[in-house]
């Protein structure tokens, strides 16, 4: 598997995770425990990235969580859940 | 003769089969998984032929697709939980508190901390507290009515007091302005 695909297989597996929990939002932690249980190693730093990326592309959007002041969490938008259902994810 | 199967083949059996493939899977290592599935059926076998890297992927994605359901069946209780404490209770729980239940279910569901079950007694427990919070409401209500009909009840049998008088003692009493 090259980076690319890597790459790819991160992004649809950060969007399948987060619209099984829609629409409630995900911890950095959780969404590093799905890339680890589907056997696609991610470090933190490139889980990051990713969640950067997707979000830059509104499919992902940032939230503040409620528990733990300045931890993040993550939910899928809308475009992110039209972007599974195109790449037939969903 | 064993058949030969694609990568999908894995994908293509029952759900019961999967999860029997599965279960295989997990339970030995790929070399001996993969024997196993070869085996025929009569033999606890799938008489299929599939590769390391096929057998593989197919556990990954199971154990995907089981993360997902868990994600799932988490946001579902935490917002079963956040419905018990609404909406009559909205006015009373701030909304980044209900956040906080939510988030703090999910979690614990997720890092297995509590079992979905739990976090539905605890629904129960805020169902049952809200029931006996309304009885006691009830009961409250039902005093106070009792004792103004006993009020009015000395009212109506006072002859000291003229018709003027009683009517504005029933005013008083009724908080009839």
């Amino acid at each position: 598997m090259n980076e690319a695909d890597q790459k790819q297989l991160t992004r649809e597996g950060i969007l399948c995770d987060l619209a099984a929990a829609r629409p409630a939002t995900l911890p950095l932690g959780t969404l590093l425990q799905g890339r680890r249980v589907a056997g696609i190693p991610t470090t933190l730093e490139q889980l990051q990235g990713e969640l950067g990326y997707l979000a830059d592309k509104d499919l992902v959007e940032e939230t503040a969580s409620a528990l733990s002041a300045g931890a993040k969490r993550y939910r899928i938008t809308a475009a992110g859940i039209d972007h599974l259902e195109a790449e037939g994810l969903a | 003769m064993r058949k030969t199967r694609t990568d999908n083949i894995l994908r293509s059996l029952s759900p019961e089969a999967q999860a029997e493939v599965a279960r295989i899977g997990e339970s030995m290592t790929l070399a001996e998984a993969i024997e196993q599935l070869a085996l025929p059926e009569e033999m606890g076998g799938f008489e299929v032929e599939v590769s390391p890297a096929t057998l593989s992927k197919f556990l990954s994605e199971w154990r995907a697709q089981n993360f997902r359901a868990k994600l799932k069946e988490a946001a579902a209780t935490a917002a079963e939980v956040e419905g018990a404490l609404t909406p009559e209770d909205s006015g009373a729980i701030d909304s980044a508190i209900l956040g906080g239940v939510r988030e703090w279910i999910l979690d614990s569901i997720v890092q297995r901390q509590i079992s979905a079950k739990e976090a539905k007694s605890l629904i129960g427990l805020i169902q049952t507290s809200k029931k006996h919070e309304l009885e006691e409401r009830k009961i409250t209500l039902l005093e106070a009515k009792a004792a103004q009909a006993d009020e009015a009840a000395g009212v109506a049998a006072d002859e000291k007091l003229s018709p003027e008088q009683r009517e504005l003692r029933f005013k008083e009493i009724f908080g009839i302005a």
